[in-house]
């Protein structure tokens, strides 16, 4: 299992560093920045000018540049100041990190909830109303864009009914209570896991149904277990494993789609953050974020890869 | 990749070890599966007759076919303008002269909506061939030739996905934005989105082309290339085409995204992502105004997913895409 696990690291490593390459290019290529910045200055002469570049490394070859930004990066998490609040980027990331997790978990623990209890009751239901209900909710659960089902819910249950708050994490003016935070946490999280509910709920039926088809099932029947012991001691078992695969691959998605959702209701998190540096063209924040964000794919790949190794022995020796 | 390959004799898909259930004699995998002798036109069903017998794959059919034709023919559906602005006109709710109601300039919203479908599908097609030549020509590549090859490939493969795509077609429409055309928003949809293909295209070739049609050719002399595009490549149609469908309303799905952030389509260009942005502001008031584009999107899309859904279903048993 380690020597699995190590395998999988060592090819996610050089991919966490390409990923780094690229978000260093992006920044050289792109219009503005500080160096820009010098040269367009009216009041800085051309000594000082280039005193300054030297003083910043602007000077050096590109390659040079990118390895100095990488050690500061890998060594001290320091991607460089935000040119639009002057604070250290890593700052305003730890900062707005918090949030993004509460939310993302949030409407993490939602769809691994009602997607799973979902699917399964699908599954045991299968080709009945309650089925095809489900099925047919889904095929709209997946197909809805989070920034419409958002802007529809708060408009129906804050413009309309008056139950939830739009926008922000806390009520102003009130003391802190967990009662109001979570207020404010249930539509943003509702509305970003619903697309997950549909597609893990839609890869639960499909997998427990293709298990519950299989021979090993129909032995244990044979000998005696009940239904409900079929079911969960050994169906779910096996038919777990492609479904927290998918769990596993759709964690950057979720990632993702906590952009968006932020942005409509104002959740002051990393999406709300990136959206703000590209209004303002603050690159380094940007980069920043990219970068994070790119490592915690690999992180959270890593993850499914161990989750699949660990489930399914036979994953480890396959390759 | 069982359903691939060219079994004529047997419809269970070998490499597959799922149970067949039900779609072992769908009229359609005969119309997708192109296997070598089993070109008899005459005799293909044509893809309505097959759509008939899925009600709800007709319906999705019949619906993003008028969605289409009205993006098609969107000037003719109202005897509005799409820019036309009239202030005394604004915030109209739905009515028989506006049937989705007037915007904050006036403008009538079902013309725009009409038009804004140009756009979105347009971008949403032209991406999904982007990503389509890009997956198919990369995965040919990679299966057939295999080797250091292959691992090039599938490495670039890797690291795009890696990649928090969403994020990276944001910064660059940001730095872009001034310059932001149709054709930009395509690229980058495209150049996010082949890598699925890449690796469906992939794993067909390497399957197929162990088989000994694909030897003979070569001992007749044809050329790599010539293997790869004409005996190779339509092994490669009914997957592909199920993930074309998918990429479709991801394509319309990330473009309504980034239009609807800012960093899209510009205004005054109509695209339902656009038009969405610009409701925001009047959502207590004006309901209608956010509703009709979202509407739109979302009928697109779950047209696409049903449709993908009853494609794969029928292109192979065992293999449901929209789960």
């Amino acid at each position: 299992m380690l020597g699995y696990f190590l395998k999988r690291l060592a090819a996610v490593i050089p991919l966490v560093l390409l990923v780094s390459l690229i978000c260093f290019a992006l920044m050289q290529a792109a219009p503005g920045g500080p160096v820009a910045m010098l040269s367009d200055n009216p009041m800085l002469g051309p000594d000082e000018a280039s005193r300054i570049r030297a003083n910043f490394g602007f000077d050096q070859p590109v390659a040079v540049q990118y390895a100095l930004w990488l050690k500061r990066v890998l060594l001290h998490g320091d991607f460089g100041h935000s040119h639009v609040t002057g604070e250290p980027v890593i700052k305003m990331i730890w900062q707005r990190l918090p949030a993004t997790l509460e939310l993302m978990g949030a409407a993490f623990v939602l769809a691994f909830l009602f997607g799973l209890s979902g699917g399964i009751l699908a599954a045991l239901k299968r080709y009945t109303r309650f089925d095809s209900a489900v099925m047919l909710v889904t095929v709209f659960g997946i197909s809805i864009p989070v920034f419409w089902l958002g802007l529809m819910s708060m408009m129906l249950f804050t413009v309309q009914l008056r139950w939830l708050p739009s926008t922000g994490m806390f009520s102003l003016g009130i003391p802190f209570s967990v009662a109001d935070h979570l207020r404010h946490l249930l539509m943003p999280a509702l509305v970003l896991s619903l697309m997950f509910i549909a597609s893990w709920s839609r890869y639960m039926r499909a997998s427990l149904s293709d298990v519950l088809a299989l021979n090993y099932i129909n032995v244990a029947r044979a000998k005696g277990a009940t239904g409900t012991s079929v079911v969960f001691r050994h169906a779910i078992r096996n038919a777990a494993i492609p479904v927290l695969t998918v769990i596993a691959l759709n964690l950057p998605a979720l990632f993702t789609g906590s952009i968006i959702t932020e942005t409509i209701f104002a959740w002051p998190g990393m999406g709300r953050l990136f959206y703000d540096g590209l209004l303002r063209q603050d690159y380094s924040r940007l980069m920043g974020i990219i970068f994070i964000a790119s490592a915690m794919i690999a992180v959270l790949n890593l993850i499914a890869d161990t989750v699949y190794g660990i489930l399914d022995p036979r994953i480890r020796f396959a390759r | 990749m069982g359903f691939s390959t060219p079994v004529l004799d047997s419809p269970v898909s070998t490499g597959s070890k799922r149970v067949v259930e039900v779609h072992t004699s769908h009229p359609l995998r005969e119309t997708l599966r192109p296997g070598p002798g089993n070109r008899r036109r005459g005799a293909q069903p044509r893809l309505v007759t097959v759509l008939k017998r899925s009600p709800l794959a007709y319906a999705a059919f019949i619906l993003i076919g008028l969605i289409i034709l009205g993006a098609v023919f969107a000037p003719l559906m109202s005897p509005y303008h799409k820019d036309k602005i009239d202030l005394t006109r604004q915030y109209l709710a739905p009515s028989l002269d506006h049937p989705f109601g007037t915007d904050d300039l006036g403008r009538d919203i079902f013309v725009r909506v009409m038009h804004g479908g140009r756009i979105s599908l347009a971008v949403g097609f032209l991406a999904m061939l982007v990503a389509l030549f890009i997956g198919v020509a990369a995965g040919g590549i990679a299966g057939y030739y295999g080797g250091w090859i292959d691992g090039l490939i599938m490495r670039v493969v890797d690291l795009m996905l890696a990649l928090p795509a969403f994020f990276v077609i944001l910064f660059v429409s940001s730095v872009v934005a001034s310059t932001a055309s149709i054709v930009t928003v395509c690229l980058m949809i495209g150049f996010t989105q082949w890598m699925e293909v890449a690796r469906l295209v992939r794993a067909v070739v390497i399957t197929t082309r162990e088989h000994e049609f694909v030897d003979a050719a070569r001992s007749l002399g044809i050329p790599d290339r010539r293997i790869l595009v004409r005996h190779l490549l339509p092994h490669t149609t009914a997957p592909v085409l199920v993930a074309v469908t998918l990429g479709l309303a991801q394509a319309v799905i990330i473009e309504s995204g980034l239009s609807f952030l800012g960093f899209g389509i510009q205004p005054p260009t109509p695209s339902w992502g656009a038009m969405l942005q610009d409701a925001q502001s009047y959502l207590s008031d004006c309901p209608w105004i956010a509703i009709f584009p979202g509407l739109m999107i979302c009928l697109t899309v779950v047209c696409c997913n049903v449709l993908a859904d009853f494609l794969g279903e029928a292109a192979g048993p065992g293999r449901s895409s929209l789960s």
